[in-house]
């Protein structure tokens, strides 16, 4: 199985939000990483077919998916980033509607859909009214209705936002074994969780795929130019103007901070591990995530 | 003296041993302005009528465009009425609307965490609500007093219409409150001013000895149901004020 | 899970739609029950259509045409007494020294009947002076068209029915009252979708583009054609309370709002059309209602724009009323969706379009604009709702 995008562009207006991608995604997880505004969303929706591209297209196995239509959505799992709900149903009728938009069959829906909240630890609340749910239990529920149909083809766009610690680490988990025999995109603010979770990351910016690579090989570009240091508050004004700065954390008199440079920036400063977190600080220039 | 003039030479010693550095103006500029960043702003003091002013410039232009063209197609169609019955009759039907305009305003123009940031200023979130309300209400009489003077030659008797229309925007608006206190919906809002629109027209068209009823209603009865219409409507402004300040947020 | 049955609840889940539509209904009942314990209602009619033959043989009596024609179509009930039926004066006297709301009840009912023959002969006349007329007047479409349907009526009768009234039920505001609870219903359906964030998964999923668009039509069409029959009842059970049902079928030109309109249909047949129509039209109104939820983004604006839609037709088509040919300006009101709901206008006044050497009934181009509006309006919804792009 291959999901191709081919020169794939998305224009609003005068802003290119999508510039010409070209990618190809087989088995495994890939990470979406790119500053506010650089296109994630936009690539997500057109790689559901939900927007339609201005140029190029999204094939897969070589037939673009506007041509698969149902076909294609029977193997799509989406999250959307704000997930949308009926605030009258209760989680179970709630999956049970998605499971019948989804055309499974209600007897498997049913185990699905049981097996599915137990997951994602919502059994116990599985006849309450989704409008009593808190933020973090309504992305469970996105989750979870993604999941429905098993797909072989899973996008999530910024799935683990609102969630506490112990269900980041449940969902990182749930997708490293779904992960073995389909494909799953999915976009986050949290670069240790695509750093844990995904195979390879695409780093996107103004639209445009800057690098995509192994998280191993990105690490590797910024293999010796991270550097620890502790410094004042007016060292760490001044080091900003010149040097991307990664992590800063205050001490009781000092800061000490992570800065990404191809050279030694300070004389006391001491070479660090790379994370995806530095790779990201030295793509885009500390640019907001 | 001695004593002084020694501490004198020894502080001129110590000033001379000591490199002082010499700093620009611009040095002394930055500094400031970095301690600048950790002061408190400065607030400037808001009465309720500076908050009212606020509100009004804030109002969208289509709810101006809507009350306008309200008016001026209520002043056409009463002036070319085939009767005066006919023009009370239209003058009824666009009695609540300014009023309920306002409040489909307030509905559609904000989402619902904007509370959240509501909450946290400084002004009391309920009196900010009513104050919006009021300023529809204020805006909906003055819409109806201008259309009893421009159609002063069509309509028999424009005080008494005019207090027969600030009756049912009242009852009309309370209903409308009720509504939107009890659902928080803006499309029930719209379906009382569509429901009331057609229910008006009926009674014009079809109930024509209940419509010349209602219009010869006297003068004191008239100002007691202005009054309690005044109260059930200032009674649900209260809840519907307090409704949308205590909806319960989502989050983590 | 059936999609049908989710879809449906949806909609008429909604409490409001219920209690506002309940308000207008009960103010709407409340206006005719009103009307019930008129003199007119109890009275004029009623206690005549015992005689209704002998009334009608009266019209039709040469002897009785003759005098009236004679005295310039105003006689009195005592002139015309000794040449009808002795059957009609024993029952009217049933009611001597009867008063109701100031009537002398006997006396008002003979000139009531004297005014049915008379009224009844002088539109026969009528009739055939202008079938005369038409016989000798320049061969246009429109000439051809009225001497045929003229030459076609079913023989006049005394307008001694209700069918007036109980046509009029379809005539303005139940139409409007069931546009406004359809709207109120529907002008959601696929906006609450988009204010809720819920179209990025449903479209994503494998039924949640055509399956879901017909789940959502045919949910949307029972709701209106629920709404329509709870409506056509309550109008008729109310009309039955206030004005009974209407004793006899009677050509709707026996009918005052419909006398001299080329229409040959019969009153029953009529009023059964206004009830298709009204199903028809609130078909079409559904359709359009959903086009326009497709594409707005909240349902306020859905609601609006419908309303605007509908009201703009009514209007429209309320100002031209009573005239019976249909012009390049009043088309657009008589192929209105509240046209084809009310019927009223373009088929009760037996309206006709001229083209060229033909003259084409109107309500045959209603039907085929509103069957191109459901037509493009369905086509539309789908095309908006599948490409309809979410929010970056």
């Amino acid at each position: 199985m291959q999901l191709r995008t081919q020169n794939l562009t998305k224009n609003f207006g005068d802003k290119c939000a999508v510039d010409h991608v070209s990618l190809t995604f087989e088995r495994g997880v890939y990470g979406l990483l790119g500053p506010n505004g650089a296109g994630k969303t936009t690539l997500m929706r057109m790689l559901v077919d939900v927007l339609p591209p201005s140029s190029g297209k999204v094939t897969l196995d070589g037939i673009t998916i506007g041509e698969l239509g149902a076909k294609y959505r029977d193997i799509l799992g989406y999250m959307p980033q704000e997930i949308g709900y009926y605030r009258d149903f209760t989680a179970k009728r709630f999956l049970q509607y998605l499971s019948a938009l989804k055309g499974l069959d209600p007897r498997y829906a049913n185990r699905r859909i049981d097996e599915l909240l137990d997951l994602v630890g919502l059994a116990d609340v599985k006849n309450k009214r989704l409008g009593q749910f808190s933020g973090g239990m309504i992305r469970r529920i996105g989750i979870a209705q993604a999941l429905l149909n098993d797909p072989k083809i899973l996008i999530l766009d910024e799935p683990t936002a609102g969630l506490d610690p112990n269900e980041r680490i449940r969902f990182r988990n749930i997708l490293s074994e779904l992960s073995e025999d389909r494909i799953v995109i999915l976009s986050t603010h949290i670069v240790s969780d695509v750093q844990s979770i995904a195979g390879q990351v695409i780093l996107l910016k103004e639209g445009k795929v800057i690098n995509y690579d192994t998280t191993e090989n990105l690490r590797r570009l910024v293999d010796g130019k991270v550097w620890l240091a502790n410094v004042s508050h007016r060292e760490l004004n001044e080091l900003k103007q010149r040097f991307p700065i990664g992590n800063v954390l205050q001490k009781d008199d000092h800061f000490e901070i992570r800065i990404v440079s191809d050279s030694k920036p300070l004389p006391d400063a001491t070479p660090a591990d790379p994370s995806l977190e530095d790779v990201f600080v030295y793509v885009f220039g500390g640019e907001e995530e | 003296m001695e004593k002084n003039s020694n501490e004198d030479e020894h502080i001129e010693k110590l000033f001379k041993s000591v490199d002082i550095p010499q700093i620009t103006e611009k040095q002394i500029e930055s500094v400031v302005k970095v301690a600048a960043d950790y002061l408190p702003l400065g607030r400037k003091h808001m009465s309720l009528w500076d908050m009212a002013i606020l509100e009004l410039r804030t109002t969208s232009i289509f709810f101006w465009a809507a009350c306008a063209a309200l008016m001026a197609i209520a002043v056409l169609f009463i002036s070319s009425a085939e009767s005066s019955f006919s023009a009370a009759g239209i003058f009824i039907v666009v009695a609540p609307a300014p009023l309920l305009f306002s409040l489909l305003e307030i509905m559609t123009t904000r989402t619902p965490n904007v509370i959240e940031l509501e909450k946290v200023c400084k002004y009391n979130v309920n009196q900010l609500y009513v104050l919006k309300i009021m300023i529809g209400t204020v805006l909906n009489i003055v819409v109806l007093a201008l259309i009893s003077v421009f159609s002063l030659h069509t309509l028999n008797s424009p005080l008494q219409m005019f207090l027969m229309g600030s009756t049912i925007m009242l009852t009309i608006g309370f209903l409308a409150l009720l509504i939107a206190t009890t659902l928080g919906q803006s499309l029930p809002v719209m379906g009382i001013l569509a429901g009331w629109t057609i229910a008006a027209s009926m009674l014009f068209d079809n109930g024509p000895k209940l419509a010349m009823a209602l219009l010869s209603i006297r003068f004191t009865p008239l100002l007691i149901t202005l009054l309690v219409s005044t109260m059930l409507f200032v009674l649900t402004l209260h809840s519907f004020s307090h409704k949308l300040t205590s909806l319960s947020l989502g989050g983590t | 899970m059936n999609l049908i049955g989710v879809e449906f609840k949806k909609i008429i889940s909604k409490k409001y739609v219920w209690i506002i539509a309940l308000l207008v209904a009960l103010f709407y009942a409340y206006l005719i029950l009103n009307l019930a314990n008129n003199f007119n209602v109890i009275y004029t009619k009623n206690a005549l259509q015992p005689v209704f033959d002998e009334i009608m043989d009266a019209a039709y009596n040469p002897q009785v045409q003759e005098y009236i024609i004679n005295k310039g179509f105003n006689v009195t009930f005592e002139e015309i007494q000794p040449m009808i039926s002795p059957k009609i004066t024993q029952t009217i006297e049933q009611y001597q020294g009867k008063v109701y709301e100031g009537y002398d009840v006997a006396k008002e009912l003979k000139e009531e009947a004297a005014l049915r023959i008379e009224s009844l002969v002088e539109r026969n006349v009528t009739i055939s002076q202008r079938i005369e007329e038409l016989k000798n007047a320049p061969d246009t479409p429109l000439n051809r068209y009225l001497l045929q349907q003229y030459t076609h009526m079913p023989k006049m009768e005394p307008n001694l029915t209700r069918w007036d009234d109980w046509i009029d039920i379809n005539n303005s505001m139940l139409p409007l009252l069931i546009a406004f609870v359809i709207i109120l219903g529907i002008s959601g359906v696929y906006t609450s979708e988009y204010t809720s964030k819920m179209h990025g998964i449903l479209l994503t999923t494998k039924n949640g583009r055509s399956k879901l668009f017909w789940s959502k039509l045919l949910a949307s069409c029972l709701f209106a054609a629920l709404t329509v029959i709870i409506f056509q009842v309550f109008a008729a059970l109310l009309y039955t309370h206030v004005y009974g049902i209407p004793f006899k079928n009677t050509p709707m030109d026996s009918l005052t709002s419909f006398y001299k309109r080329p229409n040959t249909m019969w009153a029953l047949q009529f009023y059964l059309c206004q009830l298709v129509g009204s199903l028809l039209g609130a078909m079409v109104l559904t359709a359009v209602t959903l086009c326009i939820s497709s594409f707005c983004r909240s349902n306020l604006a859905s609601f609006f724009l419908s309303g605007i839609y509908f009201a703009l037709g009514t209007l429209y088509s309320q100002n031209l009323e009573g005239q019976y040919i249909s012009s390049k300006v009043t088309i657009f009101a008589d192929v209105s969706t509240f046209s084809l709901m009310s019927l009223t206008d373009v088929l009760g006044n037996g309206k006709v379009f001229i083209v060229g050497n033909s003259a084409i009934p109107t309500i045959e181009l209603t039907v085929i604009a509103q069957a191109v509006i459901f037509a493009v309006a369905l086509s539309l919804t789908y095309l908006f709702y599948n490409r309809k792009e979410i929010d970056a």
